[in-house]
């Protein structure tokens, strides 16, 4: 217990706090269930323990007019149009609710919806088990479909969008100082680096010397992919001001990846990705002048054009970030010209 | 003064090659814009020279003041007998009581860090101890202040002990001669660390067997095949970029890796970036074939963010084998490669929903 103030640590997934279950603010926990022997430990569980069978004892049940029924006719899923769960999931289309197939496994799942299957006029009620059997085509997809679900996220296919380019305007500043840069006038006497004469260069600060011995690389190829990925699922954050008909551009992106059969993508299909990426906040990034400090420090972490990668070994999920990084406009070199006497130790 | 003025202060130099220092200019002063022009045209950079022994596939350096001149100037290389900047004859003068006190090795610091958590710790599992003890007679907690001390000792900065400890081992007499202890210990470089220092600073000899090696006898060395992919070349590239954006590159062999970034040097700040180089052929086919796993990704971003650094995949166009062949000086050679860079981090959808 004492730790818990002393040291902050982070946990993610912890155990359901059933005690606070009906109290309006769910805390996270510290892991210290240790076991002390101790009579007070023996209660709290206890007590915890008691709080989970009385939520999972009250009889869960919807009413007669609450019930959602969905049909599946001519290899499609739809529902009648009530619930809750119309405002993030399906499309909607002449009076009826049409799913995906993850859509309605995981509606399924939850009890939410009545799986009905019709055939030649006659409508049959389905248990999970036979919904399972008939929609779940990618598995792999389903279960990073419903683990993000789960965690709250509103998770939609992924629909290619318009791809707004941004073109940066032209700072005053920035000119200004490019400007500055061709005036100074002393930095002019620099020999060209990796000669012999390039030690006579006149230099002045330590950026020119880092920039003299900068390498001129040629132009990166830009191929196209043979294999592109697909990106699978835009996600948002939870919102409830979030409509499906006119959405906002996504928060992230994900390419499901099956880990047994899938290895690390190269960087053509990587840069692909990073061009056709869209979300809510990808313009800013590479707008963002920010110089020096913990601004900087974040951009330089974050990099520009993120894709999430969701890692799928037999169940179990993973989740990758990857972006592009530009280290290369970190502030790093020191400006503090060497000024007085310094060291002669040439020969 | 501040703890950045000072390291400032010890650490003027990012390279060994050194800007020229000009004297003030007073614009109402025309004499001294007569003095700061002859300055000016009089002064050259000034080069710190070292001379670095090739000896048994090894790079380094004897001289106790040229091994400080590469640490202090740029960071290069590491003490073969010190963690990484070379303090063994400091540490063993201070333990034998010769000399003068000098300040506290980074090795040293180490020590003193986990004696004082020891410490803490053992508070912190008497305090454990005896909040169990009063659980079990069914009291929660009422160590608040003791706590708050035991906070405070966590946080505490380490103290400097000023008397030295004197321990000396009966093989001591080997190494000390005349009342003066002599240096064993080398500085000893990476491959890409020679190359930089030779080629693109020009500020090293290369000495084997006494005779001085050029610019290309040391490549001929280092890069023997002269093939596009050789590990050499590529991780070189990549040395070379980081350096010359103004990094400080050392190795990252300690945390599964090619690089670390560090900004200014090890003194200055934890590094923060660490690199994996990745080669990227122009061949789709060597590229599927060659591509990495994501197990093993997944595993050294574990690594890297549990160092609190940031994994870097820094992803190298090798070019055909054709153009370097015909490409001619070592430049043209670098410049037919390119480099890319891509972030890797774990994410979690429970931190990310806010």
């Amino acid at each position: 217990m004492s730790q818990e103030l002393l040291i902050e640590t982070e946990l993610e997934d912890e155990v359901q706090p059933w005690e606070y279950l009906n109290s309006a603010n769910l805390k996270r926990g510290q892991k210290d269930f240790e076991k002390d022997d101790t009579q007070i430990q023996n209660s709290t569980l206890q007590d915890s323990l008691d709080h989970m069978y009385n939520a999972l004892s009250v009889p869960r049940a919807h009413t007669v007019k609450q019930n959602v029924k969905a049909y599946y006719q001519d290899g499609q899923w739809r529902s009648e149009l009530k619930g809750n769960f119309m405002q993030t999931m399906g499309v909607v289309r002449n009076d009826w609710c049409y799913l995906t197939e993850e859509e309605i496994i995981y509606l399924v799942e939850r009890g939410t919806v009545e799986p009905i299957w019709v055939k030649n006029g006659q409508e049959v009620t389905m248990d999970l088990q036979s919904v399972y059997a008939m929609c779940a085509t990618d598995l792999v997809r389903y279960q990073v479909y419903s683990n993000l679900k789960r965690c709250g996220y509103i998770v939609q296919r992924y629909t290619p969008r318009e791809c707004a380019t941004v073109r940066k305007p032209w700072y005053l500043p920035t000119m200004f100082r490019a400007v500055l840069r061709r005036l100074d006038i002393l930095n002019w006497f620099i020999f060209p680096a990796f000669t012999s004469s390039w030690l006579k260069s006149k230099f002045l600060t330590y950026s020119s010397i880092f920039e003299s011995i900068r390498l001129q690389f040629k132009p990166q190829r830009q191929a196209a992919p043979t294999y592109p990925l697909d990106i699978t699922f835009d996600v948002w954050k939870p919102d409830p001001r979030f409509t499906k008909k006119s959405p906002p551009l996504p928060d992230f992106q994900i390419v499901i990846v099956d880990v047994s059969s899938t290895r690390f993508p190269t960087k053509n299909q990587l840069d692909d990705l990073f061009k056709r990426v869209e979300y809510q906040g990808r313009s800013q990034e590479s707008l963002s002048e920010a110089q020096g400090g913990a601004k900087e420090k974040k951009r330089l972490k974050d990099g520009s054009n993120c894709v999430l990668f969701a890692l799928v070994d037999n169940g179990v999920i993973n989740y990758m970030r990857l972006s592009q990084g530009n280290l290369s406009s970190a502030n790093v070199i020191p400006t503090k010209k060497a000024r007085g006497p310094t060291q002669r130790t040439t020969k | 003064m501040s703890k950045r003025t000072s390291l400032n202060a010890k650490y003027p130099h990012a390279l060994p090659v050194h800007p020229i220092a000009l004297p003030e200019l007073i614009l109402h002063n025309p004499i001294s814009w007569i003095w700061f022009t002859i300055c000016y045209i009089k002064s050259f950079p000034t080069v710190s020279r070292t001379v670095v022994q090739f000896k048994d596939g090894c790079f380094a350096v004897d001289s106790p003041e040229e091994m400080m001149t590469l640490w202090n100037e740029g960071f290069f290389g590491k003490g073969t007998m010190s963690r990484s900047e070379p303090t063994w004859y400091d540490r063993t003068q201070k333990r034998l009581g010769l000399g003068e006190f000098k300040n506290l090795t980074i090795e040293e610091i180490t020590i003193l860090r986990r004696e004082e958590r020891k410490k803490f710790k053992r508070e912190r599992a008497q305090l454990e101890k005896k909040q169990k003890e009063l659980k079990s007679m069914g009291i929660v907690d009422p160590f608040i202040e003791e706590r708050l001390k035991l906070k405070e000792l966590r946080d505490k900065d380490i103290t400097i002990p000023l008397e030295r400890e004197t321990f000396i081992r009966p093989e001591d007499d080997v190494l000390v001669v005349k009342g003066h202890l002599i240096n064993i210990e080398q500085l000893q470089l990476q491959p890409c660390e020679v190359m930089f220092l030779e080629f693109a600073l020009q500020s090293v000899t290369v000495v084997t067997d006494g005779v001085a090696l050029s610019s290309n006898q040391l490549l001929e060395v280092l890069w023997p095949t002269k093939s596009a992919d050789d590990s050499f070349i590529v991780k070189y590239v990549v040395y070379h970029y980081y350096r010359s954006l103004g990094w400080c590159v050392r190795s990252a062999i300690k945390f599964g890796t090619d690089f670390l970034l560090y900004n200014r040097g090890p003194p200055f700040h934890h590094a923060e970036f660490a690199l994996h180089v990745v080669p990227n052929y122009n061949d789709t086919q060597k590229n599927t074939a060659t591509a990495q796993d994501f197990t093993m990704l997944s595993g050294l971003n574990r690594v890297i963010a549990g160092v609190r650094k940031n994994l870097v995949l820094v992803f190298v166009d090798i070019p055909t084998q054709e153009e370097i062949d015909k490409a001619g000086s070592f430049q043209d050679i670098l410049s037919l490669y390119s480099i890319s860079e891509v972030l890797l981090r774990r994410w979690v959808p429970n931190r990310n929903r806010d």
